[in-house]
């Protein structure tokens, strides 16, 4: 795959939460080597960046007039990601974006159509594209077992893990509602395994933690399709008891189904925590080794991002859509991919 | 037509932990039913599919947007039941000559906890050199008769057509 001989060199603009897994999956590689990292936390970029061995910078001007960042990874929040695309673009550097790729249908576009522009690398980090699980239902699929796919339901249940009243996914205007903040990544799941681009959603969701919060931590998103497929997509932060984590993935296609039912690891703990099913060694690094993978592959030489730009509009497009739909209790249309 | 889902033994254990709010309040119940079989979905599965649900939620009015394949195979709903409940349900067909289920789960989601029953069992696993066999175990249920919910269903498959969600009853 690597034609050249150097390793890709990335910068990071946002040092919090997931930027950590992006670090852990980049001291694992040889393709690629974290060269930067900013923050508009300084300090917070400096101490990471003394960790890892690579500039800091207090601002993301600083980095990218950095040669040695090659492309960037934006881990900052959703509100940022348009104009941080942009910014990212315009300066020459490839882009992997966390996700949502933007919080409206056209600021997606907008990004999308920058990189196009530019001849640059966009991905998107739809993490769960690349689990154990993902990958293994997809081959299930592809291989025609299941027959033709017309039913997924994906179940992301667990408990509060959000910061307090103070973070910015409780604030609808910062992280987009629930639907653009995780429900990004079930939808495109459902997309992805059904084989088609959905055309219609209608979401319910509860305020399960809270009555005075503002996004809906429980959301349940129902998609149509023009086959007539459908999916169920539920995610929820406000599980009782806290510790719960409930991950059911279930195909149903015309000749069987295929389910990824919550003890499928085979790991059952009893613990003061409860009874909970254990994640085996190394699955999660797997996942953003994997993504960090397909990036630099898109980035060297040219290789498909995954998912492909559109499949990353089209779950804007749906996970915008679901917001509308909770706000206006009906089902919205979905118009054609972009 | 007789109702073996609901009368489950673990489906009527959970049903007397959502009685007594050993999960909290009900707050969303997730019904999926696939069988091998041939016909429409709706029609071979949907009227044991509310007299689940309804053993859950109680009478309630609900509004909700379906969605059926062109072959009426598989059929889909979601919508917010009384008191916010959320309910979705899959019933699929998988054409085949066996008589059985392959799928049949209920999850209910309470404000304290869930409870998530496998339909299907109780069941041992037996694994030998010629392959896995599943055997029942426990006391055979006598079946209970089936409620009506003609009209629901025909709402149900209405939204599917219309592609609008819709107000039933069950
Ligand atoms: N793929 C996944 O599974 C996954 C998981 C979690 C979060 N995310 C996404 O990652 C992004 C970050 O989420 P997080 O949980 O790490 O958030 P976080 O709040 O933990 O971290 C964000 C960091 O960005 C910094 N920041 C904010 N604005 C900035 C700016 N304009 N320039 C530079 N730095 C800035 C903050 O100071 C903070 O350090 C979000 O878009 C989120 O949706 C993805």
């Amino acid at each position: 795959m690597m034609e050249h001989g150097t390793p890709l060199g990335i910068g990071i603009v946002g040092v919090g939460g997931i930027a950590l897994s992006h670090m852990a999956a980049l001291r694992t590689m040889t393709s690629a080597q974290l060269v930067a990292v900013c923050d508009v936390d300084a300090a917070r970029a400096a101490e990471v960046a003394h960790a890892e061995r690579c500039a800091g910078y207090g601002s993301v001007e600083a980095l990218l007039a950095d040669d040695a960042v090659e492309a960037v990874i934006v881990c900052t929040p959703n509100m940022t990601h348009e104009a941080l695309g942009l910014q990212v673009l315009a300066a020459g550097k490839h882009l992997l974006m966390e996700k949502p790729l933007a919080m409206t249908p056209e600021g997606a576009r907008a990004v999308a159509d920058e990189a196009a522009a530019r001849g640059l690398a966009l991905a998107v980090g739809h993490s769960h594209r690349f689990t154990d699980q993902s990958l293994a239902i997809r081959e299930v699929i592809d291989a025609g077992e299941i027959g033709t796919p017309r039913f997924v339901r994906v179940v992301m249940n667990g408990g509060w893990i959000w910061p307090g009243w103070q973070a910015w996914v409780l604030n609808p205007e910062l992280s987009g509602g629930h639907s653009l903040h995780n429900g990004i990544h079930i939808v495109d799941l459902a997309s992805w395994w059904i084989g088609e681009p959905a055309t219609s959603v209608f979401s319910v969701g509860q305020h399960a933690t809270s009555e005075a919060l503002e996004i809906h931590d429980y959301l349940v998103m129902e998609l149509g399709f023009a086959s007539g497929a459908s999916a169920v997509c539920e995610i929820s932060r406000g599980e009782r008891p806290r510790s719960a984590g409930y991950l059911e993935l279930t195909v149903v296609g015309t000749a069987g189904v295929v389910s990824r039912t919550w003890d499928a690891e085979g790991v059952l703990a009893w613990t003061d925590a409860g009874l909970t099913a254990w994640d085996i060694e190394g699955s999660a690094a797997r996942v953003f080794l994997r993504e960090l993978e397909a990036f630099v592959a898109a980035a060297r030489s040219g290789a498909e991002v995954i998912p492909p730009v559109s499949a990353a509009i089209h779950a804007v497009d749906i996970a915008a859509a679901s917001e509308a739909s909770l706000r206006e209790g009906r089902t919205i249309a979905i118009g054609a991919p972009a | 037509m007789t109702a073996s889902l609901t009368i489950q033994p673990g489906y009527t254990r959970a049903l007397a932990a959502v009685r007594s709010a050993e999960i909290g309040l009900l707050r969303a119940v997730a019904l999926d039913v696939v069988s091998i079989g041939a016909g429409n979905a709706l029609r071979e599965l949907g009227t044991e599919a509310i007299d689940v649900l309804r053993a859950a939620t109680g009478p309630t009015t609900v509004d909700l947007q379906a969605h059926s394949t062109a072959d009426g195979g598989a059929t889909t709903f979601l919508g917010r039941a009384g008191r916010g409940v959320v309910v979705s349900a899959h019933l699929s067909i998988v054409e085949g000559e066996r008589r059985e289920h392959l799928r049949a789960a209920i999850r209910l989601v309470g404000t304290h906890g869930s409870v998530l029953v496998d339909l299907l069992r109780p069941r041992l696993d037996v694994r030998t050199a010629a392959g896995t066999r599943q055997v029942p175990f426990g006391v055979p249920r006598a079946d209970a008769p089936l409620g009506d919910a003609a009209d629901t269903l025909a709402a149900i498959a209405e939204s599917a057509r219309s592609g609008r969600t819709t107000s039933i009853t069950w």
